[in-house]
């Protein structure tokens, strides 16, 4: 306990409320744990132009409505996908994705939507299949890097984050994370709270 | 013991003189003077004989067992000079509906938060947080709607969240107020819905030591709590006294009945300084206080996201209950508050003009959340500082006495007040800067058996906001501010506004026998807008909503009339107050509707939310509420307490939320008999019914109300006096049938049961002497 800094405190009130203001050496707006952007990178595995799709709101919560690019994919194409956050707030823009990997063992991405197929959705005969392409410290998908398959057909893409910390030392990122979604159609079973949700519109003609 | 109180010069005997021991009264003596004592126990004592007029008489006592003494005691008449020092004005006779809890009323609540101290009042409940705190609601108006005034200086907090409860630890009262109905002539232009008084103990006024410790021990959220008081005041400096408190809480996280509510824990710490002087007509004070708490947040609130929010409505108990725990620690979710209050008060007798008070206050309230981050992320992402320093000038006027019967007394005065406010962490509030200054007159026309008072009261404050130009840009893009609405571009903008307020009452007191009266209240007050109602742009950080405050609000007005009938019998005692508050241009935090009369929603990064918007709506409290105490036997108390509120948005014709439901509770106490030294013994049993809210707006809140339930609660204590001791020991039980409940004002509601079976020990040892 900071009984300290009270004297400080009364000192720097007396001198100043009532005149002026109080030098604050705290205020910086610091926006911490913010994501305003999610960059999705999909490049063929054979080779090719990369296509990227973009989920923005740089002035964060509230203020402009946010813009999303269309996923545009070529049918019977594998591509490798990466998945990037920043916070456009800060300037140069941050790199999450960072922080993220840093994390990875309470960390994973989940992709769920009409559009997909996959170890989180359970969509037969979506546009996309997916899988993924990278694993954690303790074996387990983190989703930053993924793989998929790209076949005819149109729908929906719900990229979700899901910090999943451990509760009172028990890991709450599991082997079944993914399944637990697919079996719930949702995340409304999985442990963990949601830092990004968003959905791109999917076509491949 | 027999004793008999005669008058010293005349040797008349005396009826009617209070007898004690300490601070326990042993009774009265009768029309002859007499008083008997029994079942003294052995050892010295100093007994105590008051009658109004006289001096206080001393003696002392060696008390053997198996005796019987006869011993007199003589009282000596005051002289004229002494009975103008101690001649105080009588404490205003208040219009509203109130309730005082001190002595033994308020010993029985040690141990709890401020707002479940308050809780047994008729007209108030609590809204509770996600932690183990809890903010008081009067007459379904709480936060900035109700003032706290600690030892007569308002607290000033942020008080605007359903989670900011009140930084005060409620230990440093002697004697708490609850004034229910609109106040804001004499507490401040705020006080739509009272104000709740904290006062301390007065200083010691004659030379003596008193020391009061208190040890406290609870098994849900199991821990303890200690606080201690020393006041003293020295006999080699005549009118100097001093006084030291402290107190230390620390509690594991509590548990519902069928799960921890994990992370709940406490620790919270208080100390507290004061020092006076009283020379002749003139009277000093200086004290400071700090207040300093760690709150852990429920592990099962889920508000990052409005998906995961919804899907845990659906759920009986939080997703991953399994791993809670009931420990100690305090983990992310967690807040950190501290409070400071620093004042230095005078009271001069001017002449023939009156009493003048005087008091400067300093405050400094400093607020941190943490949020469940990614470990890269240090420090608090919500964090808030407040400085307010504030002068009061308060003018007692002598009583005019027009005749005999009828006497005009009344005090006019000036406030001046300061303030800073500093954020830092995610986009949520601007700083602002503010000045503020008030001027109040309230006259009293006092008559036989009837009273009449009217007042009122003007306020300014002017406010500068001040923001990030990227913070106002983003009001601007959401259509809440225009491009040049707070003038030339710059980086930071300053956005000011100006608000005049008048606040009036009149009321009246008519005393039809000596035990019944009537008070009738009609007021007005007016509460500016606070800088969150204005310039809210963001996520909400209670709930999963994107919130957009609305800068151009005006004042709220509040019109309200109560009638309250007291009953103050030798065996019953009895208050009912009936009430009805209409706000005009209330400021109310609820959906947007769009055009076409949906609502409307916003994408973020974290999903679809539901935007909300602070409007200025027209809105109408009204409902009764009541206690009576009958004491049937000297041996049987009992109590029975009403709560109504029905509050309603006129505007868009739908019920407000987070309105309590209606409660009853009933209490019966059974005293036994003094028995050896042995005193003052009781057992006791509540039970609290409280009902379902059947008048809510889904569309305003996220969940139907929680079903109704009844809570029994049972106490047993009793006292001891030891020598100059006096040892207090009681066993308190709430929830008593593990019942499982939410409450309807509680954030917890939307995520998890409310803590089951409760079970507190309490010893307090108090010590005072007197040469």
């Amino acid at each position: 306990m900071r009984f300290s800094t009270s004297l400080l405190t009364v000192l720097c009130l007396s001198s100043s409320a009532l005149l002026g203001a109080c030098d604050d050496d705290e205020h910086n707006h610091n926006e911490n744990e913010v994501i305003t952007t999610v960059i999705l990178t999909f490049t063929p595995a054979a080779g090719g132009a990369a296509v990227t799709a973009t989920f923005n709101d740089p002035d964060g919560d509230g203020g402009a409505a946010p813009t999303v690019d269309p996923i545009n994919l070529v049918a019977a194409t594998t591509y490798t996908a990466a998945v990037r956050f920043e916070n456009r707030l800060e300037t140069p823009a941050e790199d999450i994705t960072v922080e993220v990997a840093d994390e990875a063992t309470e960390h994973q991405v989940f992709f769920t939507g009409t559009a997909v197929n996959g170890p989180a959705s359970n969509q037969t005969g979506a546009a996309l299949t997916h899988s993924y392409a990278d694993t954690d410290a303790g074996g387990l998908p983190i989703g930053l890097a993924n793989s998929f398959v790209a076949a005819r057909g149109t729908g929906t893409m719900l990229v979700t984050l899901r910090h999943m910390p451990p509760v009172n030392s028990a890991p709450a990122k599991t082997a079944s994370a993914a399944m637990t979604v697919k079996d719930a159609g949702g995340f409304s079973t999985l442990g963990g709270a949601t830092d990004v949700s968003v959905t791109f519109q999917v076509t491949v003609p | 013991m027999d004793s008999h109180v005669i008058d010293a010069d005349t040797h008349e005997a005396l009826a009617g003189a209070l007898v004690r021991v300490g601070d326990a009264v042993l009774g009265d003596t009768d029309g002859a003077g007499h008083f008997i004592l029994r079942d003294l126990c052995p050892g010295e004592l100093t007994l105590e004989v008051e009658l109004m007029g006289y001096t206080v008489a001393r003696q002392q006592l060696a008390v053997r067992g198996g005796q019987v003494v006869s011993i007199e005691i003589e009282l000596s008449a005051m002289d004229e000079e002494v009975i103008v020092v101690e001649d105080k004005a009588p404490v205003a006779t208040e219009m509203r509906a109130t309730a005082v809890l001190s002595g033994a009323a308020l010993a029985r609540k040690r141990g709890q938060a401020l707002a479940e101290t308050l809780s047994e009042v008729p007209g108030v409940t609590q809204l509770r947080s996600g932690s183990g705190m809890a903010k008081p609601i009067v007459r379904g108006q709480y936060g900035r709607r109700l003032l706290i005034l600690v030892d007569a200086v308002r607290h000033r907090a942020q008080e605007w969240g359903i989670d900011h409860a009140p930084e005060i630890d409620p230990f440093i009262a002697d004697r708490l107020t609850v004034v229910r109905g609109a106040a804001g002539v004499r507490y401040g232009p705020d006080a739509i819905g009272g104000a709740v008084l904290v006062d301390p103990p007065d200083l010691l006024t004659r030379p003596g030591l008193k020391t009061e410790l208190h040890v406290i021990g609870t098994a849900n959220g199991s821990g303890g709590n200690v606080a201690a008081r020393v006041q003293a005041a020295p006999t080699s400096l005549p009118g100097l006294a001093w006084q030291l408190e402290g107190s230390f809480k620390r509690l594991a996280s509590a548990s519902t009945p069928d799960y921890p509510l994990d992370n709940t824990g406490v620790m919270e710490g208080s100390l507290g300084a004061t020092v006076g002087y009283r020379r002749g007509s003139a009277d000093y004070k200086l004290s400071y206080r700090r207040y300093q708490a760690e709150l852990g947040v429920c592990s099962c609130l889920r508000m990052e996201s409005s998906d995961d929010f919804y899907a845990q409505l659906e759920r009986e108990r939080p997703l991953g209950s399994e791993a809670y725990r009931a420990d100690f620690e305090i983990d992310r979710p967690s807040q950190a508050v501290a409070h400071d209050l620093a004042l230095a008060r005078g009271k001069w007798e001017l002449g023939e003009l009156g009493t003048l008070g005087t008091t400067l206050s300093f405050q400094h309230d400093h607020r941190e959340e943490y949020e469940i981050v990614r470990d890269a992320v240090t420090g608090p992402q919500f964090n808030f500082r407040l400085f307010t320093s504030e002068l009061e000038a308060a003018l007692t006027h002598y009583p005019l006495h027009l005749n005999d019967h009828l006497h005009v007394r009344g005090t006019v005065g000036a406030v001046a007040v300061g303030q800073l406010h500093s954020y830092s962490g995610l986009p949520l509030v601007p700083d602002h800067r503010s000045l503020g200054a008030g001027v109040f007159a309230i006259e009293r026309l006092v008559g036989h058996d009837f009273e009449l008072e009217a007042g009122v009261r003007y306020d300014v404050l002017g406010r500068t906001s001040e923001m990030q130009r990227r913070d106002f840009l983003r009001l601007v893009r959401s259509g809440q501010l225009a491009e040049d609405a707070c003038g030339p571009e710059m980086d930071p903008v300053e956005c000011s506004s100006l608000f005049h307020t008048v606040s009036a009452s009149v009321g009246g007191l008519r005393q039809l026998t000596p035990a019944w009266a009537v008070k009738l209240d009609l007021s007005t007050a007016s509460r500016p807008p606070n800088p969150d109602e204005q310039y809210l742009n963001g996520s909400a950080p209670t709930f999963p909503v994107v919130g957009l405050g609305k800068p151009d609000l005006g004042a709220e007005t509040t019109y309200s009339a109560s009638v309250t009938s007291t009953f103050q019998g030798a065996r019953l005692v009895a208050e009912a107050s009936a009430y009805a508050n209409r706000i005009e241009d209330y400021i109310y935090f609820a959906p947007a509707i769009g055009a076409d009369g949906a609502p409307i929603f916003d994408v973020l990064i974290r999903g679809t939310y539901p935007r909300f918007i602070t409007k200025a709506v027209d809105a109408l409290f009204y409902g009764f509420d009541g206690g009576v105490s009958a004491t049937p036997t000297s041996f049987l108390e009992l109590g029975a307490q009403l709560s109504m509120v029905r509050a309603r948005n006129l505007s868009e014709d739908s019920p407000l939320v987070f309105v309590p439901p209606d409660r009853v509770r009933a209490s019966a106490t059974y005293k036994l008999p003094a028995r050896g030294c042995w005193h003052d013994s009781f057992v006791s049993l509540a039970g609290t019914y409280v009902a379902r809210q059947e008048r809510f707006d889904l569309a305003a809140d996220f969940a139907p109300p929680p079903d109704a339930y009844f809570l029994l609660g049972a106490e047993a204590g009793a006292e001891v006096q030891l020598g100059k001791h006096t040892l207090k020991l009681a066993l308190q039980g709430q929830n008593l049938l593990n019942t499982r409940y939410r409450d309807y004002t509680s954030l917890l509601r939307y995520f998890a049961d409310q803590p089951g079976t409760q079970v507190l020990l309490r010893l307090s040892l108090l010590t005072s002497s007197f040469p």
